[in-house]
């Protein structure tokens, strides 16, 4: 059983990432190598050097922890390849 | 037919989100995106998510592994989480839930140095094979097109 309330965190968690994928270049720029959390669709951008100290960060902010997207953001550029 | 929608920005990965549910570790409903690749057998998530989720890392990985996971670079251990299920978004605004019998928790090996320790922090959670065959999958531009 799935909550209305999840699915809605679902939707907003997917809005964040895909904030995030579109303005990693952004991001980039301006916090290379921290550890970086979207929220409401970036009207929200946290930022640490670590990830335990950005989810503490995330907890303390209100809103819905949960649904910010969370990432590293590197300075330099990596191909991933899977 | 249910519809699930793969996205991505042009010349990238293409990933979808899930609601994540372990009951017996009383995880609930914690959203994950997944990269989409079909080189994985396995649903895999990273310690980082892992660590996101709640999950004490200190206790999964003071067990034994359950395997080992390879790829270019290297190999590390592999954990792990058994009772899972996924919980997508279909296209109509409909829920569609996969149950897996286990996901694997990857443990980042210790890295060599400051560049290697950057490059593991960027490997993202894996939707694998196991949840994949499910459905046929189509290709749009920068959307991917799960249905079954």
């Amino acid at each position: 059983m799935v909550e209305k309330s999840d699915l809605k965190r679902l939707n907003q968690y997917t809005e964040n990432i895909k904030w995030l994928l579109e303005n990693t270049e952004n991001l980039r720029q301006k916090l290379p190598d921290r550890y970086v959390a979207v929220c409401e669709a970036g009207k929200r951008v946290l930022d640490a050097p670590s990830l335990d100290e950005l989810l503490g960060k995330v907890q303390m902010s209100g809103g819905d922890p949960e649904a910010c997207a969370i990432d590293f953001i590197s300075r330099e550029v990596y191909s991933l390849v899977v | 037919m249910v519809r699930i929608l793969g996205f991505a920005i042009p010349g990238q990965h293409l990933y979808a989100t899930a609601l994540f549910y372990c009951d017996h570790l009383g995880i609930s409903a914690a959203p994950i995106r997944f990269l989409l690749d079909t080189g994985s057998v396995r649903t895999i998530i990273t310690e980082n998510t892992a660590r996101r989720l709640g999950i004490d890392l200190t206790k999964l990985f003071s067990m034994k592994p359950d395997g080992h996971m390879s790829g270019i670079g290297g190999s590390t251990d592999a954990f792990r989480l058994s009772n899972i299920r996924l919980v997508f978004s279909g296209t109509d605004g409909s829920s569609v839930e996969e149950n897996l019998q286990f996901v694997l928790v990857m443990k980042f090996p210790k890295p060599r140095d400051e560049e290697e320790r950057k490059a593991l922090e960027l490997i993202p959670d894996l939707l694998g094979l196991d949840v994949m065959k499910r459905y046929s999958f189509s290709f749009e531009k920068n959307f991917m097109y799960l249905d079954k």
